[in-house]
């Protein structure tokens, strides 16, 4: 054994001579001492010194090859779709942590951070807080139903709250409650719950921060929701809103059908009356003729049947207006 | 001749029977009257109003109702060489129209005929003419007596005291003072 472990040591130092001549150290001058030590030079400057043009870097000479791109590097991944591996861990089934990140979006120190926060939150209140963690521009695909994958978080023993909070954009969460809390605090509560958590996370401009704050201010409000749940408030059924002027509309509109509806045989009868008087009276004028009273006329400059003074007008001009192409009657076929 | 004489070769078979169907419209609604159209060419006799009155006075009509004197009938007469038209009406008409009211029927075939469309620019005319007898004949039936002191020959001092004596009641202002004026 002694003797095969001297063997191997033997060999490798013959490896490392080798090395050595083939790479020498360098050398230092007095001259570089002296700058050495008047500070004009720094013994590190030479791993920051580029090789100018021409010059040799050396690197050539280390054998060092990057690696050719390969089909992997290729791969496009749009920043709003969430890989199909990741979907099937957020929503295929029920997670057993309060924190839902399998794109490992937060750090593992973060991750624990919040998750520890999450779990203190579980142990002091009755309702649990589910956060899935989403990145900034992500967007949950339409052929998921929602309802479906939530609904074993809601319908559970204890009642929870669900948090869909998207990385860097807080303003694009979105919160589920339970029938129990949903039932005691309302749509409104609900929506301002989610305000307020939003407001608080806007005011950090670190993402992870922005979490935190998120988290925090939801809690709160949880506590607040689980304090009217106790006192069995319920809150009232928010109506759609329908404002007095529509309302005094749609109920003018309903009274003019009725009155239309129980009127509507004489009114019909007064409509075809009317349209056919308005058709006969455009028949009776298509066909109307129209005579003339004829009075003696005294004949006139012996024409038998009529010296009627008629106008004549010119049209070789179209720059000229009608009035100014208009020729003057002579005074001679005029009546006197 | 007919009512629809075009010597001078101004219309086609379509632009004819288009002013052929406007000019029967005219005497459906004025049975008493009928329009006439003639183009042609005046070299020597430019005159259009000395044409219209000699052609109304003279031209006998074949597709004209017998029962329709030409006193009845309205001619337009178109130079086709002097770019001129020209609109002529015999005695029945003598109240109702006048030189102006004649000028504005003109006047609306105008553009027609500045584009060479002498067709369209008759029916427009017509149209115009329409418009104007059917009003001067709503008002002959309401007030007779305006139409018919326009065209009455001027009295004379002994027919005025006449109608005086004889308590005659036409005695408007109008007509008055027309009276005075003469």
């Amino acid at each position: 054994m002694r003797g095969a472990i001297c063997l191997l040591a033997f060999f490798l130092s013959l490896s490392a001579r080798a090395d050595e001549e083939d790479e020498p150290l360098p050398k230092w001058s007095a001259e570089d001492s002296q700058r050495v030590n008047s500070g004009e030079f720094l013994a590190s400057d030479i791993l920051f010194h580029m090789p100018e043009e021409g010059e040799d870097s050396g690197l050539a000479g280390l054998g060092l090859q990057l690696p050719e791109p390969g089909p992997e590097s290729q791969v496009l991944v749009v920043p709003n779709e969430i890989p199909d591996g990741d979907l099937a861990a957020y929503f295929s089934q029920k997670s057993n942590s309060l924190m839902v990140d399998p794109q490992k979006l937060l750090s593992q120190q973060e991750y624990r951070d919040c998750l520890s926060f999450l779990q203190f939150h579980a142990s002091d209140s009755k309702v649990d807080m589910f956060v899935f963690l989403f990145d900034k521009e992500q967007i949950i695909p339409s052929n998921i139903k929602i309802d479906d994958v939530i609904a074993p978080y809601l319908y559970s023993d204890r009642p929870a709250v669900l948090v869909f909070y998207y990385l860097g954009a807080p303003e694009r969460s979105q919160i589920q409650l339970s029938p129990g809390v949903m039932r005691a605090v309302g749509e409104a509560e609900r929506l301002r719950a989610l305000q307020i958590a939003i407001n608080q996370a806007v005011l950090k401009s670190q993402p992870v921060d922005q979490l935190d704050g998120f988290c925090v201010q939801m809690s709160n409000r949880i506590y607040e929701m689980e304090k009217a749940m106790d006192a069995g408030v319920v809150a009232p059924v928010q109506q759609p809103q329908i404002d007095s002027g529509t309302q005094h509309n749609q109920a003018r509109l309903g009274a003019a059908k009725l009155w239309l509806m129980q009127r509507s045989y004489p009114i019909t009868i007064g409509a075809v009356v009317v349209l056919a008087a308005l058709l006969l009276g455009l028949i009776r004028r298509a066909r109307e003729t129209f005579s003339f009273v004829e009075f003696d006329v005294a004949p006139r400059m012996g024409g038998a049947h009529g010296a009627g003074v008629g106008a004549v007008i010119s049209y070789a001009s179209a720059k000229v207006p009608p009035v100014l192409q208009r020729e003057q009657v002579p005074n001679y076929l005029r009546r006197m | 001749m007919r009512a629809l004489t075009d010597t001078a070769g101004l219309l086609r078979k379509k632009d004819r029977h288009a002013v052929q169907k406007a000019m029967d419209r005219f005497s459906r609604r004025f049975p008493q009257l009928f329009f006439g159209v003639y183009t042609g060419v005046f070299r020597e006799s430019a005159n259009l109003r000395q044409f219209g009155f000699w052609l109304l006075n003279r031209a006998a009509f074949e597709d004209v109702d017998l029962q329709h004197p030409n006193a009845a009938g309205i001619i337009l007469v178109i130079d086709v060489e002097g770019k001129a038209a020209g609109l002529t009406y015999g005695y029945l008409l003598d109240p109702y129209l006048n030189e102006d009211e004649t000028f504005f029927c003109l006047t609306k075939a105008h553009p027609y005929w500045l584009e060479r469309r002498t067709a369209d620019g008759i029916v427009a005319l017509l149209r115009a003419l329409e418009n104007i007898l059917k009003r001067k004949s709503r008002q002959v039936k309401k007030d007779p007596e305006r139409f018919e002191c326009e065209v009455s020959p001027p009295l004379q001092m002994g027919d005025l005291v006449k109608k005086i004596r004889s308590g005659h009641s036409r005695s408007g202002r109008r007509d008055s003072g027309k009276e005075v004026g003469r």
